[in-house]
């Protein structure tokens, strides 16, 4: 039994401080958003005396942010498909065979980590662009795949390394091919990593500007980050109207997070549960 | 169900590790038979072989008639029970069971009958529907049989699946085993490292040590004729005594020297053991069996005596261990220090101990119901004609 004590005390005021600093922001986000224009423009700082919901919905058609969210939903599952089903695989692999080949793969997909991916955009785009992927929906979800796979195979393959050869073994016996072995008995026990390697990547693709104004800025394709930055160029003088489009593209992230921080929190540290 | 032969089989590891040495072995249909033998002697090495998950270096395995060395563990027809039972986590009792059968692709209503029926045999009909996790040892233990019998395999392989459950559990798992092997009539190996285990469990058991088969036969045989010290030592508890003797000539022909005491052998014994002939005035290992160690209150008084000083004792209804140092020199042989291995570290030290002692602490099983012998000296009668001799350079029995 812990003494409550005043050095427990302090050190929780101190976190209570520096989370409600953490919070500002955010605090300032959702008020201005809910203000109508006028509010907005006068007393941006204070709290709202009345509230104007019709913002949101402002935002959402005026900012095409419909779209853009399908869109973002297209890009991120499509990345995330390939980095799960290739990561897992690859790793798989790696993890369960012994030899020179297997160490040096998993070297270069190290080094895929360690250099930065910037390195190689201009030819990459370039590449994208002789091929006709640039502007579309598989050149940008070829380029995340690619850059963020060796993260993929990296987490994969410490996580398969450490799982008992005994349940595949048991499948062996139990008479299933290879394959069956990896869809059945695997991959399943993968999961604490998937859901790591899922929501980790899931989270940094969805959030994504920068590949994303690159190579879709000027089409229907462009995701929520590049919309709400297109929408702000358009409504620079209607803060609450870019505060609600911000707050409409963060919440699928939030909503997403909530719902699965107990799968990335296992992925970090568990194993599998027998 | 389909016999299983080992004609020659060895396996050495990439690093030079002879895992097993020119294995040969025959397995009648229908039959239990039990590797046994401490940590490292190659016993779970042979099953996995015939499993397929180790390759054959040298020799081949046969399953009925068909020499398997090449084939894959998915095309051999085992069915294998692994000691941490490999229950895959994420499916329920019922999957775990229908796995086998589901990659046989056989269709959905043959697969639940088949599933129910095992399940039925197994007491396992209210746990269908759970998760291996929330099931206890022996419930997983029996899921993990289940999985191995629903298929009806050529073969059974069992990996110690005892090992994990605790005592009482696995005294009645083991009769459960027993009576499912029986009425399922399915050729089955059995590895353990326990010897109470192969014993109760085994039609046949095949001893191993460092890899190589030291003695195989029928449970009685390995225990009264044990082909080397090795064998003596590890079958057994308690464990056979052991003392370091010699054969002398006497009047009446010749005698057992245990130090300074003498145990005349009988016409009988040595007609029995023609080649202890051949050792007259040499040093060898001589064993008695606890329960070769008699009561001189209730046996022949004609029977030699061995004189001891009673240090402890053991009441084990309806028995009663005695412990009593004999004046005479251990055995500490390379075969006994790997035996006291395969126990601890601390049992080898005591051993090494004990080479420099005089005094071989030998135990006598003797009926309960008798008075306890106090703490002194006691003289057990002796029955002769049950001694078993070894030679002390080779380990060999000496008949």
């Amino acid at each position: 039994m812990h003494r409550y004590t005043w050095r427990t005390f302090s050190r929780e005021l101190s976190l209570l401080v520096i989370a409600a600093v953490w919070w500002i922001p955010f605090y300032f986000l959702v008020t201005i958003a809910l203000k109508p224009d006028l509010e907005a423009l006068a007393s941006p700082l204070s709290f709202p005396q009345s509230v104007e919901l019709g913002n949101f919905g402002t935002a959402w058609s005026q900012g095409s942010l419909g779209r853009a969210l399908v869109n973002s939903i297209v890009l991120t599952g499509g990345t995330v498909v390939i980095l799960v089903a290739l990561g897992s695989l690859c790793a798989y692999t790696i993890a369960r065979r012994a030899g020179a080949m297997s160490t040096a793969l998993y070297l270069l997909f190290v080094l895929g980590i360690i250099l930065p991916f910037q390195l190689g955009l201009v030819p990459t785009y370039a590449a994208l662009r002789e091929l006709g992927l640039v502007g579309t929906y598989a050149g940008l979800i070829l380029f995340y795949a690619g850059i963020w796979m060796p993260f993929s195979v990296f987490l994969y393959t410490g996580f398969a390394r450490a799982l008992p050869r005994e349940y595949e073994e048991a499948a062996q016996v139990d008479g299933a091919s290879q394959l069956r072995i990896f869809r059945k008995v695997v991959f399943p026990l993968l999961r604490p990593v998937t859901g790591t390697v899922a929501i980790f990547t899931g989270l940094i693709i969805w959030n994504d500007f920068f590949l994303a104004l690159i190579f879709l800025s000027g089409t229907d394709n462009t995701p929520l980050p590049v919309a709400v930055y297109s929408f702000v160029a358009e409504f620079a003088s209607r803060w609450n109207l870019v505060f609600a489009a911000v707050i409409v593209a963060l919440l699928p992230v939030l909503a997403f997070f909530v719902v699965a921080q107990r799968h990335l929190i296992r992925g970090f540290t568990g194993g599998i549960k027998t | 169900m389909a016999p299983v032969t080992f004609s020659q089989v060895s396996k050495t590891y990439p690093d030079g590790t002879r895992a097993l040495v020119g294995f040969d072995l025959e397995i009648q249909d229908g039959e239990l038979v039990v590797f046994v033998g401490p940590s490292g002697c190659g016993k779970t090495t042979a099953l996995r072989m015939v499993a397929g998950l180790e390759e054959v270096t040298e020799g081949e395995i046969l399953i009925g008639d068909r020499v398997v060395n090449d084939l894959a563990p998915q095309d051999r027809d085992v069915a294998m029970v692994f000691q941490n039972y490999a229950l895959y986590p994420h499916m329920s009792v019922f999957e775990n069971i229908a796995f086998p059968l589901r990659c046989q692709r056989m269709p959905k209503r043959e697969i639940e009958e088949r599933v129910k029926r095992a399940a039925a045999l197994l007491g396992l009909e209210e746990q269908l529907g759970r998760r291996p996790r929330h099931l206890s040892g022996g419930q997983r233990q029996r899921v993990a049989m289940g999985r191995a019998i629903v298929r009806q395999p050529q073969v059974f392989l069992m990996d110690e699946p005892l090992s994990n459950l605790d005592a009482k559990l696995r005294v009645q798992m083991r009769g459960e085993i027993t009576r499912l092997q029986e009425e399922l009539g399915v050729t089955t190996i059995f590895v353990t490292h326990d010897q109470v285990e192969a014993m109760t469990m085994g039609d046949r058991i095949a001893v191993m040590r460092k890899g190589v088969l030291q003695q195989q036969g029928p449970p009685e045989l390995l225990y009264d004729e044990p082909a080397n010290l090795f064998v003596a030592e590890f079958i057994g508890s308690p464990a056979m005594n052991l003392f370091r003797g010699r054969l002398e000539a006497t009047e009446n022909g010749l005698a057992c020297v245990l130090g300074e005491q003498r145990l005349p052998l009988s016409a009988a014994t040595l007609a029995a053991k023609p080649s202890l002939a051949a050792y007259r005035d040499r040093e060898l290992a001589v064993g008695i069996r606890p329960e070769h160690l008699l009561d001189p209150r209730s046996s022949d008084p004609a029977l030699p005596r061995l004189k001891g000083e009673v240090k402890f004792d053991e009441a084990l209804p309806p028995e009663r261990l005695v412990y009593a140092a004999v004046e005479a020199q251990p055995v500490v042989t390379e075969d006994v220090l790997e035996i006291a291995q395969d126990v601890d570290e601390a049992a080898v030290e005591r051993l090494e101990e004990l080479a420099g002692e005089r005094f071989v602490l030998a135990c006598a099983r003797l009926d309960i119901a008798a008075e306890a012998p106090g703490r002194g000296p006691f003289e057990f009668a002796v029955d002769t004609t049950r001694l078993h001799f070894f030679d002390l350079d080779t380990g060999a029995a000496l008949r």
